[in-house]
């Protein structure tokens, strides 16, 4: 047998493993599992039909067949196991798929998929999979109709990052990338461009110009070659494709987030004024953007922006909205109203980062940057996962026929309900319209009770887990030992669900989760949370409650007591709160908080109360310890 | 990088080996093929610019118009001969330069 044969049966044999590792994964998204069964069907008619042909296989049949259909698999694998339901960052995701729509034709099947990669600068699009073109026809060709309708979009983000939706923006300069190639648009505009100066058409100013933005294209302007003879295998030729490409991407990231993107570019690359052969000198697409967002005359800009509309009908032009809602001030997550201000509160955030982060600074009573970098980053993080929620439900409400009443209007009357205790529907009616009281998404009305409402389960869980750690420690004294050393976070597992899927509560778990709403407690209100009647019935309780002026999702410590599992919806209405007030105001801020505007579940922080110290202290000095010997 | 091959060169591998299948006589493969040399001569004639042929074989059209102008001049699309087939193959698979495009 020849060595590629042999090779051969190593590579099905590799992938044979790949395929039943990845039979555990699971995705929210049918389409990928989908097209995980697709690969399965091609693995099997690769497999069979080597081995029926093996006798008579050459060389050539291997390399350019079976290898490059099995090497398709892995690719696909490496971005689909990254995108299960525990791993992807769907706000984001959900974000660039909207981005993507305006693009595209509705005949073009495309689903993005992300990898997480452990290297803090790899931000990229990989076209492998997507404009492989040839391979999908080969496919088809040689294994009797099999076909993937869906391709997929492979975005690296790096894990670091996969929450810091400031850095995040660069993924719209990735997808960027994946329009162009697409639509081939640099590589036609660039051979136009050299067309065009090979024939003498761009007038002087035009072709300094030039020389500025594209310095490789010098070759061709002191050099004409006469039409129609034009090479695109040139150094040349190529260095302006690229920096064609990047100029695009950063216009394509442009008309969404406006020069967020600018901003990453000019600290990641010291603001370089040189160009390189695959990137143009940061100075040049800085100033790019900036003409292109103020509408200042840009030969570059015109030149991309009229290859786009021949090739796809469509203009470069701003298709975000300026989020002007001051309530990221508030510590709350803005209402987005329209896609185009989905796109806006990226750029919001950069805004609040350069300009604006000493009034978060001091709404939050600090001036703790990293403090304000995550309470941030959960604002624009729950905008996007309202947004998507609310949409998602009305269409869901629509489809199932089902009305949307609004919120009830405010009282005419004032004050009647000060001295109230627990609040009535009015009451927190009331306090909605005046915005003393925020829940968001408020998805239904009937939320709404008459002494109370309801919260709902949302998608984001911490599962506790045991480790080799034997306890975890709650408290400063280290003399006993074992679960010295790690975190209280490592104890548990984080996993994300989406609305309307479930979560298995296993008996006698305790998890943490999150209420699908995000909320500010009026400064005078206590929130006391329990379950619902028919969840309490279900065996599962609750203990939990939110302090005068509180921001934040809820935190709900979920514990099933019954002796079956129990599946819970996302999304559904498990919790009831009742509002009381509390005879005088507090300033929650006031003093150091441990849970600050959390969207997802916090492990507890117990290990941040002072009393522990003095209580580990008073111990060591009670029993001639030495003080402190022992810490972690 | 143990070894690296842009998803553009096994673009023309296959493409090649499409080439191969129709000299073969396998019809299945003419439906890809053919469309890739009407747009090649098309661009050759200035009949399609470069924003205008097909996107999706974009990288084949430009390589084969650069590559043989005057062959795809004047070539009768409607009646591609084996011998021009070859001729397209071997331009294919003779180049030694690194493919951009």
């Amino acid at each position: 047998m020849s060595k590629a044969r042999e090779l051969l049966l190593l590579h099905l044999s590799q992938a044979e493993v790949a395929l039943d590792r990845a039979k555990n994964n699971s995705y929210s998204d049918e389409q990928k599992q989908q097209y995980q069964r697709k690969l399965e069907a091609l693995f099997e008619a690769v497999k069979a039909d080597s081995e029926n042909r093996m006798s008579s296989l050459n060389d050539s049949d291997i390399y350019n067949g079976y290898r490059n259909h099995l090497n398709f698999i892995f690719k696909s694998l490496e971005f689909l196991d990254s995108s299960t339901l525990n791993q992807i960052p769907y706000e984001i995701v959900e974000c660039l798929k909207y981005a993507m729509d305006d693009w595209l034709q509705t005949s073009d099947k495309y689903i993005i998929v992300t990898s997480l990669v452990n290297d803090f600068e790899n931000f990229s699009f990989d076209p492998w999979v997507a404009f492989d073109y040839s391979l999908y026809f080969d496919i088809e060709a040689s294994y009797g109709g099999l076909d993937f309708p869906h391709k997929l979009v492979q975005i690296n983000l790096p894990q670091a990052f996969s929450r810091d939706y400031l850095a995040l923006v660069v993924l719209y300069h990735e997808l960027g990338h994946f329009i162009d190639m697409r639509f081939r648009l640099m590589d036609g505009l660039t051979s136009e461009v050299v067309k065009r100066v090979n024939q003498n058409t761009f007038n002087i100013a035009e072709l300094s110009e030039l020389k500025v933005y594209l310095p490789n294209l010098k070759d061709y302007i002191l050099h004409p070659h006469p039409p129609p003879i034009l090479s695109t295998s040139t150094q040349a030729f190529e260095a302006t494709m690229n920096h064609f490409s990047e100029y695009f991407c950063d216009l394509f990231a442009a008309q969404y987030i406006g020069d967020a993107v600018n901003h990453y570019i000019t600290y990641g690359t010291a603001n370089q004024n040189r160009s390189s052969f695959t990137h143009p000198s940061t100075v040049e697409r800085v100033k790019v953007v900036n003409d292109f967002l103020v509408g200042q005359d840009n030969i570059i800009v015109r030149l991309i922006g009229e290859a786009i509309f021949k090739i796809c009908s469509t203009t470069l032009q701003k298709r975000y909205s300026t989020v002007s809602s001051n309530e990221f001030y508030s510590l709350v997550p803005p209402q987005l109203s329209s896609v185009s201000e989905l796109h806006g509160v990226m750029a919001k955030g950069w805004h609040i980062w350069l300009h604006e982060r000493d009034i978060m600074s001091s709404k939050l009573n600090s001036g703790d940057t990293t403090k304000i970098y995550k309470v941030l980053n959960n604002l624009i993080e729950k905008s996007i996962a309202n947004y998507i929620t609310s949409k998602k439900w009305k269409d869901a409400c629509f489809a199932k026929g089902l009305g949307l009443p609004d919120i009830p209007e405010a009282s005419t009357q004032s004050d009647i309900q000060q001295l109230a205790n627990c609040l009535t529907k009015q009451d927190i009616v009331d306090l909605l319209h005046k915005k003393e009281l925020v829940i968001r998404p408020l998805l239904a009305s009937d939320q709404l009770g008459n002494v109370g409402i309801d919260f709902r389960l949302g998608q984001d869980f911490l599962v506790s887990i045991q480790g080799r750690e034997p306890f975890i420690n709650a408290s400063k004294n280290y003399w006993l030992s074992g679960g010295a050393n790690r975190d209280i976070f490592q104890f548990f597992q984080p996993t994300r669900r989406q609305i309307g899927e479930t979560f298995i509560l296993h008996p006698h778990q305790t998890v943490l989760a999150v209420s699908l709403e995000y909320i500010k407690v009026p400064d005078d209100c206590i929130l006391l949370l329990f379950m619902r009647s028919s969840y309490s019935r279900l065996g599962i309780t609750v203990s939990t409650m939110a302090q005068p002026g509180y921001t934040g999702c809820l935190s709900l410590e979920l514990t099933n007591n019954n002796n079956n599992p129990v599946n819970l919806a996302i999304g559904a209405r498990i919790i009831q709160g009742l509002f009381q007030r509390v005879s005088s105001s507090t300033a929650y801020f006031d003093s150091q908080r441990k849970y600050v505007c959390q969207v997802r579940p916090e492990p507890s922080a117990v290990i941040k109360d002072q009393d522990l110290s003095v209580l580990n202290h008073l111990w060591e000095a009670s029993n001639n310890r030495v003080p402190s010997s022992i810490t972690p | 990088m143990l070894y690296s091959h842009s998803y553009q060169e096994k673009e023309f591998d296959f493409f090649a080996s499409f080439v191969r299948n129709v000299l073969l006589g396998k019809e299945q493969y003419r439906p890809i093929v053919q469309p890739v040399i009407v747009d090649a001569k098309s661009l050759v004639n200035n009949k399609k610019d470069y924003f205008e042929i097909d996107r999706k074989a974009y990288d084949l059209i430009v390589f084969l118009a650069e590559k043989a102008p005057d062959f795809f001049k004047d070539l009768n699309t409607e009646h591609v001969t084996n011998s021009e087939y070859q001729y397209i193959l071997n331009l294919l698979t003779t180049h030694p330069e690194p493919i951009i495009a």
